[in-house]
This record gives structure tokens, C-alpha cells and sequence, in this order.
């Protein structure tokens, strides 16, 4: 795993960020247990204390459990894990409308411009093989939501 | 082993300041350090950083203020809770690796020389070689590792990454991070923040003698949306 | 404090095995050009062997006392050195120990005294050696007889020998403490530590000197009595007791007032090392 921070926000929170992504794509599953502070924190770079700062702020989310015996562990409920990222996910879409707010698109152009992008019909791109996909409409695909 | 005394906090300045003649290096300093902490004292060259790591490990005295590591002026009993790494090589033209390592084991009895071997194995030094003959970079690390093979309360580290390669650097860091006693603290002092940043918890900025500033780095953070880095080069500007 | 000790020796007795080993050597050389160029009864040189071991000698001879003088200036030149070294980088090292400067003090001080004697007896060995070849065994006898006869006029060689060492001793116990005194006081008197011990190291010069001289005036009453008495007697029983009192007077006072002064540079040197101590 890539820890890569940036220098403008607390690292505990950009943590908390990465282990979270690390939950939903499954690196960390449901019910593992996640190795110990000490390790992460090698692992990332940063001070121990740190680490246990952000652990602490997932345990607080119920993201974590400490277990005596087996250290921390990962939530097995499954609802918390479908809130996080449903929250991940809305805040990518809310980060999209703003972005193309701030080219000029309403929210409807906005989504008519994500359909036509996401399905591959470029509209300068009609003489190339079907099969000249953007990344960007790869990315999109798994967490499409359905917005009516 | 060495507990910390929970009556005291683990290093406390008062009004301590040193002159040499004419010159005020550290002026009423006083500080409050608690233990579990990686504590970065930041600040330009000559703004007394050196000194006042000297000062606590009590290699010069005082012109004035007061001295405690966790409750205790600074005199043999401390120097058994402090393990301080200069930036200046120190050993003898004599001595062989092992030697050094026999000394550290001899007169420090936190001093775990198992651990140092490892470390010493694995930046492959080979502990019959005498210390004048390996390259600078190694015999820092050399001290490094002795250093930090050490149970202590409180390590101060002057310099440790100051004309280093980059990835010496994350070695050094990483050796830090990774044996320090979580009971104490470590206080590193240096004038190369951006690399240090992310395994700091508090820092001190040190100007002219003076403390300017004491925070941790997360509020630093977030007050102002940028890194010590560029907070320190801001505050410095000459 | 015995580890200090330890550790002290280990650094210092590279250099002087090193230096003995050599002396011995010469000494070993010497010895025997000397006996081979000797006629054991005549004493003349005759044979060509002779004449090259003669030169030979000669020339092992002039080693020698070239490397005694070496050795005993190294010895000093040591002590001095490693003190201040102790005030440079290496302190670093050794005043981070968890260790008194007391104890800094005394394993310095021992382990000069240490090798200073042992340098000592070396040379006498080698000496002895040389003398014991050359001149053969006769020469022993004739010290010997030298010896009872001086005994039998009723001296006491015994005693002055002893004088003579507790001088010595005395002596260069109070220069080893002169410099070590100038070399913790060095760093805290001036911006160059080098400018600073020498300044110190003069003040104290000047220091004892006055002392000394201070002492003199005290004292040179009852030696001149003493040497008065000396000229004026006849008897031999009368004039050996009155040679005794002389040496054993100025051996007291010489010791004495060296020994006042060691422990106050000792004092002073501690006082710098624990409360005043300024590492660059």
C-alpha cells in the first residue's frame, strides 16, 4: 500500500482516510484483523503516536474493534461498511457537479455530459473502434449510481 | 529498567539560559515535555538548538535557570535516563566497532546489545573493523544504532539527518521510530523539517535563543493548511 | 570506576608496550654488542669481531638513550593529550556516561601514575641489563661493596633512596595535576580552548611558583641549620644522622607542599569538570 500524504492537513485524518479505502476495497476484509500500531506506523512512515491517533478516530467511527487478544479487527457489520462508502461515494459525485458547475454545466448537463462520456459515445470520437474506452468511463463504472 | 517518575514531567526548563561571553545562545527557555512524544526543535543554524541539547545532557552548565529530567538536575543519575547523539563523531582512533559496542554495554545498563548487533549486522558492518575505517555516513549510523539500542526516558538527537542521502535519511527515521521506548520521548533537533514532519508529534521553533513557538504538528496543520515546513520557512524568513 | 580504568589502560598501552618493546630491544642489542666487543680479561679490543661489535655498540648505546629520552617525553606528551582530547569530540562520549567527574579524575590520574612508574622501572631494567653485560657481574659485587661500606659508616641509603622516590613521585604527581588543572580550567577562560589552557596552565605555574617560593622562606631557616650542622661535625655516626636529617627535611617539605598543591588543582579541576563544565 502506497501511504502518500500531503503536507496541508493533519496525517491522522489522511490516514484514516487510507484505511478506509483499504476496507472497502477489501485489502483489509471484513472481521481481519489489521497488523499493530507499531507495524502500521513503519509501514507508513509516520510516529506511533500518530497512527494510534487515527486507529483510535476509526475505532471511534466503529470501523475498528479492539479484541483483547487478537488486536484490532475489522467491523463485521456490514451496514456501517455500506454507509461509508455510500458517503465516499456521494461525496465523488458531489465533487463532480461542482466541478462541472464551475464550467458552466447545470446539474442535468452535467449528468447528460456523464452518460454520453460513460457509455463511449464521444461525440468526436465516432469513427474509432467501439473499443477505444476513456479510463475515465472505466472508473466511473463500478461506483455508478443510479441517479434519476 | 528506567520508569518515568509520573510525579514530574519527564524534561522542564526554567528561565534556563546560557551565555558564552558576549554571546546569549539559549535566553529563558523554559519548557514542559511530556513523555511518549516525538518532539522536533526546529529552528535556523545557530539559534541554540545545539545548546540547549547540551545543556540537558549536561555537557555544559547552566549561566542561569533551572534544569530537571523528570525531577532531577542533570548529573550522572540522569545521564543514565538520556541517551544523546551529537552531531559530532566521538570515538576513539582505537577502537573497533565491537569495542564501542562493549563500552555502551559496560556503562549503560538499558543498553540492549543484542539489537544493536542486528542493526549493526545489517547495515553490514563488520564488528572487527575499526571505527576510523568506515565512511562517515556509516560510522553516524554506527552511533545512531548505539544510541538508540538504549532503553532510555529521553533521546536527543542533534542533527540526525542533517548531510545525509535521502535514503539514509528514511533509514535514520525509520531506526527512530522503530526502537525508541515508547515510555519516553524523543527530542530531534534539525533545520531539514520536510522530510521529519510526518513522525513528528509537537514541535518547538527555536529563534535567536529564543522558544518562538510550541505546537503540535496536527494544529499547525489544521490552522493554517500547511506544513511545518512552510509555516517554518515563513516564520524564518530572514 | 574500575571499567573506566579499564578502558583508559586499553587506549594507552598500545602506544607503551609499543615504545617498551623497542627500548627492550636496543637494550637487548646493546647488551650484547657490548659483552661480544669486550676481551673478557684485558678489557682491550683486539679482534676485527671486536672492533664491529664495539661500533656496533656505540651505536646501540646512542639509540637507547635517544629512545629513553623519547619514551619518557611520549609519556608525558600521552597524558596531556588524552586529557584534553577529553575536552574535545571524544567528550562527547565520555562526560555522556553515567559517571562522576571524580571518577574521570582519579582513573586519569592513576593510570598516568601507573605508566609513569612503570616507564620508569622499564628504563632502570634495561639499564641494568646493559651495565650487567658489559661490565659482567663484577660490577654488581662492586656495588655491592659500595653499598655495605656506606652502610658501615653508619648512612642510611636505604632511607635516602626512599626520599628520592617520594620526591619523584611527589613531583610529578603535582605536574600531572598542574596540567590537568589547566586543561579542565582551559575551555571556560577563553573563546580558543587552546588559548585558555595556556593561559591557565601559565597562571598556575606562576601560582605554585609563588607558593613555592612563599615556602622557601619558612623553611630555608631550618635547612640551613641543618646544613650548618653538617659541615661542622666530625664524627661519622653524628655526620650520617645529620645527612639523614637534611634528605628527610626536604623530602617532608618538598612532599608536602606538592601534595597541597595536587589536591587543590584537584579541586579545582572537579570544580570545572562537574559545575563548569563547557564541552565545545
Amino acid at each position: 500500500m502506497n501511504w502518500l500524504f500531503t503536507t496541508d492537513r493533519p496525517i491522522y485524518v489522511q490516514i484514516v482516510e487510507l484505511i478506509q479505502r483499504m476496507i472497502l476495497s477489501g485489502f483489509y476484509p471484513m472481521g481481519s484483523s489489521i497488523p499493530s500500531v507499531r507495524v502500521l506506523a513503519l509501514e507508513a512512515g509516520v510516529n506511533p503516536n500518530t497512527m494510534q491517533k487515527a486507529l483510535a478516530e476509526l475505532e471511534n467511527m466503529g470501523l475498528l474493534h479492539t479484541m483483547r487478544s487478537s488486536g484490532r479487527v475489522v467491523t463485521t457489520d456490514q451496514w456501517l461498511i455500506m454507509q461509508l462508502r455510500d458517503g465516499i461515494v456521494n461525496n465523488y459525485v458531489e465533487n463532480y457537479f461542482s466541478g462541472m458547475l464551475s464550467l458552466g454545466f447545470d446539474r442535468n448537463a452535467a449528468i447528460e455530459q456523464f452518460w454520453t462520456k460513460a457509455n463511449g459515445d464521444a461525440v468526436f470520437d465516432s469513427d474509432l473502434d467501439a473499443t477505444t474506452e476513456t479510463d475515465f468511463a472505466d472508473s466511473d463504472r463500478t461506483e455508478e449510481p443510479t441517479e434519476v | 529498567m528506567n520508569q518515568v517518575n509520573p510525579a514530574y514531567p519527564l524534561l522542564q526548563t526554567q528561565n534556563l539560559t546560557k551565555t558564552f561571553g558576549n554571546i546569549t545562545a539559549l535566553y529563558n527557555v523554559n519548557i514542559i515535555v511530556p513523555p511518549g512524544r516525538i518532539i522536533g526543535l526546529l529552528g535556523p543554524n545557530g539559534s541554540g538548538k545545539t545548546t540547549l541539547i547540551k545543556l540537558v545532557s549536561g555537557l555544559l552548565t547552566p549561566s542561569d535557570g533551572q534544569i530537571w529530567i523528570n525531577g532531577i538536575a542533570p548529573g550522572p543519575k540522569t545521564k543514565t535516563l538520556v541517551s544523546y547523539l551529537p552531531d559530532k563523531l566521538y570515538f576513539d582512533s582505537w577502537m573497533k566497532v565491537r569495542d564501542c559496542v562493549a563500552l555502551f554495554a559496560d556503562f549503560y545498563t538499558d543498553f540492549d546489545r543484542s539489537k544493536a548487533t542486528d542493526m549493526l549486522t545489517a547495515l553490514g558492518v563488520d564488528l572487527k573493523q575499526s571505527f576510523r575505517s568506515l565512511s562517515k555516513g556509516t560510522q553516524e549510523k554506527v552511533q545512531l544504532a548505539l544510541v538508540m539500542s538504549r532503553q532510555a526516558l529521553l533521546y536527543l538527537l542533534d542533527e540526525p539527518i542533517g548531510g545525509v542521502d535521502p535514503a539514509s535519511r528514511d533509514y535514520i527515521l525509520e531506526t527512530i521510530i522503530r526502537n525508541y521506548n515508547e515510555q519516553g520521548t524523543v527530542i530531534i533537533s534539525t533545520h531539514l523539517i520536510y522530510d521529519i514532519e510526518r513522525v513528528l508529534d509537537d514541535v518547538i521553533f527555536l529563534m535567536n535563543g529564543m522558544i518562538e513557538r510550541v505546537s503540535s504538528v496536527d494544529e499547525i496543520r489544521y490552522q493554517t493548511n500547511k506544513s511545518v515546513d512552510e509555516v517554518f520557512r515563513e516564520v524564518f524568513r530572514c | 570506576m574500575l571499567k573506566l580504568i579499564k578502558y583508559e589502560l586499553k587506549a594507552t598501552a598500545r602506544i607503551f608496550l609499543i615504545a617498551y618493546a623497542a627500548l627492550i630491544v636496543v637494550s637487548i642489542f646493546s647488551a650484547v654488542t657490548g659483552a661480544s666487543s669486550q676481551n673478557s680479561t684485558s678489557g682491550m679490543i683486539t679482534t676485527q669481531g671486536q672492533v664491529i661489535s664495539s661500533i656496533l655498540y656505540s651505536l646501540a648505546s646512542i639509540i637507547f638513550v635517544i629512545l629513553s629520552m623519547g619514551v619518557t617525553v611520549v609519556t608525558m606528551i600521552i597524558f596531556v593529550t588524552r586529557f584534553y582530547r577529553m575536552f574535545g569530540s571524544e567528550g562527547y562520549l565520555w562526560f555522556s556516561l553515567p559517571v562522576t567527574a571524580n571518577q574521570h579524575l582519579i582513573c586519569k590520574v592513576l593510570v598516568a601514575l601507573f605508566w609513569t612508574i612503570t616507564s620508569f622501572n622499564v628504563l632502570l631494567g634495561c639499564a641494568f641489563m646493559q651495565i650487567a653485560s658489559v661490565a659482567g657481574i663484577g660490577f654488581f659485587y662492586e656495588l655491592a661493596d659500595l653499598w655495605k661500606s656506606i652502610v658501615y659508616q653508619g648512612m642510611h641509603p636505604v632511607l635516602w633512596i626512599v626520599c628520592f622516590m617520594i620526591l619523584s613521585l611527589s613531583s610529578i604527581t603535582t605536574s600531572i595535576m598542574i596540567s590537568y588543572a589547566a586543561i579542565a580550567i582551559g575551555p571556560s577562560m577563553v573563546k580558543s580552548r587552546f588559548g585558555g589552557t595556556m593561559l591557565a596552565g601559565l597562571l598556575i605555574v606562576i601560582c605554585t611558583q609563588f607558593v613555592s617560593r612563599i615556602m622557601s622562606t619558612f623553611t630555608s631557616n631550618t635547612l640551613a641549620q641543618l646544613m650548618d650542622q653538617l659541615n661542622r661535625i666530625s664524627s661519622n655516626a653524628a655526620f650520617s644522622a645529620a645527612l639523614d636529617d637534611v634528605f628527610v627535611y626536604t623530602t617532608v617539605v618538598s612532599s608536602l607542599m606538592s601534595v597541597i598543591v595536587s589536591v587543590a588543582l584537584y579541586i579545582l579541576a572537579h570544580h570545572f569538570m562537574s559545575k563548569r563544565l563547557n564541552l565545545a
